[in-house]
């Protein structure tokens, strides 16, 4: 059966899945709101395997409210729990400061249960403060990849190229297709495709207009990564837009799976185990 | 499996800057499966009237797979489609599968003061009435108060849900003649929390195309974890018994 034909039939894809972006545990801040009932990560993993999904990449709800040691111990504590279904990115909050920051990435440096770092940008200030800095030095040095939170065009692709103008061996993923509106993902669309460690991550794009199929087309379907943003949001939505989408299953294989594998090849934080 | 887009429209362009007819909608239904479409012509946010009656010629050559929702504007009355006679009369001469109406285009609160005589139509006829977004909190006091003064008309809110939730089950669970299309139902297992909570009876299958792809909300419709037959309230039997 083809993908297609088998998201057709409801069935979880028999196809490598790797949810490259979620956050764990219950978050009813500001109008979120999750069934209550799932939002365990045994629940969450069960509702994963619907899908098809392998393993979930994820930086856990506390870090929202700036809990930044909470969130980064749960998602270690997770990993253990769940090993090769779940894996954490180490999430850096510039509210904490620098001497907790760098405490936090030495501390999950090397636990193989992390395989990135993730930022909150916006919610947690601007992108080009000293302590995301330092972080995408720390990332560069561990060539992993940085899962960037961007909305509505904050932070500029000017601004992440200018990150990796020095940085080459970093991945930058670039989440939300560069800002959850049409215009922002083609106003990043040229900084992916210029930046060979520059990647588009697709979630949360119920206001994009543009379908998947136009996105490959714009960064090109070796720089797209699949993640849903679940638990914040329901992943079945996103999940679709890519299965359910007339792009060739190649391509869509890549897309779920083997481009976020194959940035991870060089990386010398943790590896996924499918 | 059979579905049925409530929320679809011709006449207007997609992404691409495309213009799509019947022959783009015909193609879009195929690839994603969608068997039914109930659409309005963009041209009636214009004229009412002229994009109303292209509407139904284009879905008379579709073969019965595109339905008609005929677009209303509160100010203008009986002149909002063709024939002669009160807007029940040409309602009911019109035959649409839905009535659609756009506070947001009308620059006019949705409050039963300014839509009476189209909220007084469509509850005689018993019509289905699609409300084009501009969900504002003004819009959601004013609601409750709609939907019961008019109980035999049924209230669609399309495109709508995400961090809505608070909105979303104080209305499925205390009007049964508001109704939701689920394709911007994500926050995390927000159909099966709703069926849960009070079934799937006011759940409907919309796309907004062309505006967006059907490819998202078909994983939330196909995949909910739902028994198969709440699934196919959802996908067409709701709009069916309506």
């Amino acid at each position: 059966m083809t993908i297609r034909e088998e998201a057709f039939a409801g069935k979880p894809l028999s196809c490598p899945v790797i949810d490259a972006h979620t956050h764990i545990c219950a978050y009813h801040l500001s109008g979120w709101h999750q069934r209550y009932s799932h939002t365990k990560t045994e629940v969450v993993l069960e509702d994963m395997e619907k899908l098809g999904v392998d393993c979930i990449v994820t930086s856990p709800h506390p870090m929202v409210q700036e809990r930044m040691e909470e969130a980064n111990e749960i998602a270690a504590k997770e990993s253990v729990r769940f090993p090769g279904k779940v894996y954490g990115y180490i999430t850096v909050v510039p509210p904490c400061g620098m001497e907790r920051i760098k405490e936090q990435l030495n501390r999950y440096a090397k636990h193989p249960g992390f395989v990135g770092v993730k930022f909150l940008t916006g919610y947690h200030g601007d992108f080009n403060q000293p302590e995301y800095q330092y972080a995408l030095d720390f990332a560069d040095e561990m060539s992993c990849p940085v899962l960037l939170h961007v909305w509505g065009g904050v932070p500029s692709a000017k601004d992440c190229a200018k990150a990796l103008e020095t940085r080459h061996n970093l991945k930058l993923v670039v989440a939300h297709q560069g800002g959850g509106y049409a215009e922002n993902t083609r106003s990043f669309a040229p900084m992916i495709r210029e930046y060979e460690n520059a990647y588009m991550e697709l979630c949360g794009s119920m206001d994009n207009r543009l379908p998947v199929e136009m996105i490959v087309d714009l960064v090109g379907e070796d720089k797209v990564i699949y993640g849903t943003d679940a638990i914040s949001l329901d992943p079945k939505y996103e999940f679709g837009r890519v299965a359910f989408s007339p792009l060739k299953d190649q391509v869509k294989e890549k897309i779920f799976a083997g481009n976020f594998l194959r940035l991870l090849e060089t990386s010398q934080m943790g590896k996924i185990n499918l | 499996m059979k579905i049925i887009d409530v929320n679809a429209a011709i006449g207007g362009k997609d992404v691409s800057g495309r213009p799509v007819g019947l022959s783009e909608l015909l193609a879009n239904m195929e690839l994603y499966h969608i068997t039914h479409a109930v659409c309005y012509h963009e041209y009636a946010l214009l004229d009412p009237a002229h994009g109303n009656s292209l509407m139904k010629e284009i879905a008379g050559q579709s073969g019965g797979a595109v339905g008609v929702s005929a677009l209303l504007d509160p100010a203008l009355g009986a002149d909002n489609l063709p024939g002669s006679g009160s807007l029940t009369r040409r309602l009911q001469a019109f035959a649409p599968e839905s009535v659609r109406i756009s506070p947001g285009n009308s620059r006019v609160a949705f409050h039963p003061f300014y839509w009476e005589e189209i909220l007084e139509a469509v509850n005689e006829l018993g019509l289905p009435i699609v409300i084009d977004g501009n969900y504002t909190s003004e819009f959601f006091e004013n609601l409750p108060e709609a939907a019961r003064q008019y109980p035999d008309a049924k209230f669609i809110l399309v495109r709508w849900g995400t961090c809505g939730g608070r909105y979303v089950f104080p209305l499925i669970q205390k009007r049964k003649n508001v109704y939701f299309t689920v394709d911007y139902m994500v926050d995390y297992q927000q159909v099966e929390e709703i069926c849960e909570r009070s079934g799937a009876g006011q759940l409907l299958f919309g796309t907004s195309f062309p505006q967006f792809s059907p490819a998202g909300v078909l994983g939330t419709a196909l995949y909910a974890d739902i028994p198969e037959t709440e699934r196919e309230m959802i996908l067409y039997k709701n709009w069916e018994v309506m």
